[in-house]
């Protein structure tokens, strides 16, 4: 509808356009300054940054669980501000897959069950929730483990399962907020693995975190500091810079 | 998507909307609820007693007033009984009834028929010869009983052989008799037709009837029954330990007028020494128990559900602050806030809705249990064993909205750091 997003380069899947984030007072809290940022598909972004420094804000809004104050913010399309909240809600739920450092497993269900949640909010009927969960707990390998509680899993299995949730409506972008907490070393890198082959495979992949490691292996790494976005490779074309 | 980007963005119209799948919601309801058995069961508890409660006492009190209402029968309700002091002003024995207590009874509106019966005092033997020797006495265990047409009409009692007495018969103090069904067959005697005698002492008896069984008046059965002046006239009035009755058979609901009617009919100079007994009014008995006891009961048990409210409500907050976490990932899977309400709504619905079932069970096993230990047969209006389920589906739905709509308040952001 603005100029600015018709010149979007093709293939742009979060374009954040003057962004702006601030937490009612008193005193109102800036979290996020005018943030012009664009996410290409296929992209492998790092976002890092010290504690507090806005990359939460940051996730919450492409994650469409956070209303920016300001600014325009078009993910795949769509310009998030003129939809109504059934509308935001639906799409978070196709477009994103999201992947917490908790894992958020429901303790109670199967791994399949747990995976086959993915769709249950747009209305997928059960069987087709369950084939595409099948599908996913496979491609995270651990498909002889799909009848096991979570409780009866590693913490780098029951990550990968929660990999299989968010992957499993085959979302446009996973945003993942530090995957690999909660994980030692060798677990980590076999998350980190795995994100990898997610991005060959053509998924957009974003990953806040304070993992320097899992950071240096994606292919563009974002700064955060005072809610302030800078892009640290200058390796880009200029239409992906922030700020 | 990489090909169609670069011009305008899709409409709004066309994004994707959320929904869910009322199956889904119900699976994730159930889901949530069997996964924690125990918690889920205490949660219920108060539910589970509250309905049963209720539903005991309701079938209890119905079970009670309908073995009253069969207690209650018609030949009950409609008899009337006056009985004699059997003595004078003075103190001495005395029969107070007038001569031809059934013509007058018959006279009030709502009597259906009504007739004197006596116990006399007989010491000869009873037989069909003369007493020509006491050793020849058969019927030394008979009972010699004055009485009217009217007593054998009134206490249903039909006969099976002869006509019975007639008013003439009473009037004119005939020398008959009828046999009463056990007398008959002591004496002998199956029939009128060979005109058969019985003999009081020496005094000859006419046969005119013989009883069947059954009637009000069992001790009629054992009895030769003479008219009732005759029988006075020869044999003096009853000993004041069994006094002269009056049997009253009315129609239906005019037992208590007619009861308070009688002796002054009877008797109007001196109604003093008659009584009447009217049949008990147990409408009016139930009704004081419905009134005081059930109201105390059915008390209790809403006090029971108000508990099983307040403890769902409490499970369900507990459970909305201990899932903050999850409700956060169901909206990060595209769940709105009113799905997360419904989600939480479904799972208290649920939680009533079963205790109400089990309550409703329990209830009907102790109605059961009650009647049966008392041979009593259990009654139970049909529709309730299925109100105490929707019962607890209010319940459950009352103590789930508020917990339901603080789960829905929570914005996604702050539900997934909150772990």
């Amino acid at each position: 509808m603005t100029q600015t997003f018709e010149q979007a380069p093709p293939g742009a899947v979060i374009e954040l356009d003057g962004i702006e984030r601030t937490y009612p007072g008193p005193p109102p809290v800036p979290a996020l300054a005018a943030t012009r940022l664009t996410i290409a598909a296929g992209d492998y972004v790092a976002v890092v940054g010290p504690s507090g420094s806005g990359k939460s804000t940051l996730l919450n809004v492409i994650g469409l669980l956070d209303v920016p104050t300001a600014g325009r913010y078009v993910l795949d399309g769509y310009d998030t501000g003129a939809l109504n909240p059934s509308e935001r809600a639906a799409l978070r739920g196709t477009r994103i897959g999201f992947v917490f450092q908790s894992f958020h497993l429901m303790a109670h269900r199967t791994v399949l069950e747990n995976v086959a949640l993915a769709g249950t909010y747009v209305r997928l009927p059960r069987r087709r929730r369950l084939a595409q969960a099948a599908e996913a707990i496979e491609r995270v390998g651990l498909g002889h483990r799909s009848q096991f509680l979570p409780s009866q899993l590693s913490g780098g299995e029951r990550q990968r399962v929660a990999i299989a949730r968010a992957i499993a409506g085959r979302p446009k972008v996973l945003l993942c907020d530090e995957p690999t907490g909660n994980l030692d070393t060798h677990r980590a890198g076999e998350i980190v693995a795995l994100f990898e082959q997610m991005h060959t495979d053509g998924m957009t992949v974003v990953v806040v975190t304070h993992d320097e490691s899992l950071a240096g292996r994606a292919a563009r790494q974002l700064h955060v500091r005072d809610g302030v976005v800078t892009d640290a490779a200058a390796s880009r074309p200029a239409w992906a810079g922030g700020v | 998507m990489a090909g169609e980007a670069p011009a305008a963005h899709r409409s709004a119209l066309a994004a994707p909307r959320s929904g869910i799948r009322v199956a889904d919601l119900l699976r994730e309801g159930v889901a949530s609820v069997a996964a924690r058995p125990g918690r889920s069961i205490l949660t219920m508890t108060g539910t589970v007693l509250g309905c049963a409660a209720f539903l005991a006492i309701i079938g209890l009190t119905s079970t009670a007033s309908g073995q009253i209402t069969a207690q209650f029968n018609e030949l009950e309700a409609t008899s009337v009984t006056v009985v004699d002091t059997g003595v004078s002003e003075r103190g001495e024995p005395r029969y107070n009834f007038p001569e031809q207590v059934g013509p007058l009874m018959r006279g009030l509106n709502g009597v259906v028929d009504a007739g004197v019966y006596a116990s006399l005092n007989v010491s000869e033997t009873i037989a069909i010869r003369p007493q020509v020797d006491a050793e020849a006495s058969a019927g030394s265990s008979l009972a010699v009983y004055g009485g009217e047409p009217g007593t054998l009409a009134a206490a249903g009692v039909e006969l099976v052989s002869g006509n019975g007495m007639d008013e003439f018969h009473i009037q004119t103090r005939q020398p008959v008799a009828v046999l009463g069904f056990a007398a008959a067959a002591q004496l002998g005697i199956a029939s009128v037709v060979s005109q058969p005698t019985v003999f009081i002492g020496n005094r000859p008896y006419q046969v005119v009837g013989i009883l069947g069984q059954g009637g009000s008046l069992p001790e009629l059965g054992n009895a030769v029954i003479v008219p009732i002046g005759l029988g006075l006239e020869r044999y003096g009035p009853p000993s004041p330990a069994t006094p002269a009755h009056v049997l009253v058979r009315t129609d239906l609901g005019a037992a208590g007028l007619i009861a308070r009617q009688a002796a002054y009919r009877l008797r109007p100079d001196a109604p003093d020494l008659l009584d009447s007994i009217a049949p008990p009014d147990w409408s009016m008995i139930t009704d004081d128990v419905d009134t005081s006891v059930g109201t105390l009961l059915l008390a209790l048990a809403g006090i029971a559900l108000v508990i099983g409210c307040v403890a769902i409500a409490n499970t369900t907050l507990v459970a909305v602050m201990e899932r903050t976490g999850e409700i956060g990932l169901r909206q990060a899977l595209g769940a709105k806030r009113s799905h997360i309400l419904a989600q939480f709504l479904v799972e208290s619905v649920l939680l009533g809705a079963i205790g109400g079932l089990l309550g409703s069970a329990l209830g009907i096993a102790a109605v059961l249990i009650g009647s049966v230990s008392r041979s009593w047969t259990p009654v139970l209006e049909p529709a309730l064993p299925l109100a105490a389920p929707v019962v607890g589906i209010v319940v459950g739905a009352l103590a789930g909205l508020y917990p339901s709509w603080q789960a829905s308040r929570i914005p996604p952001a702050a539900a997934l750091q909150r772990v």
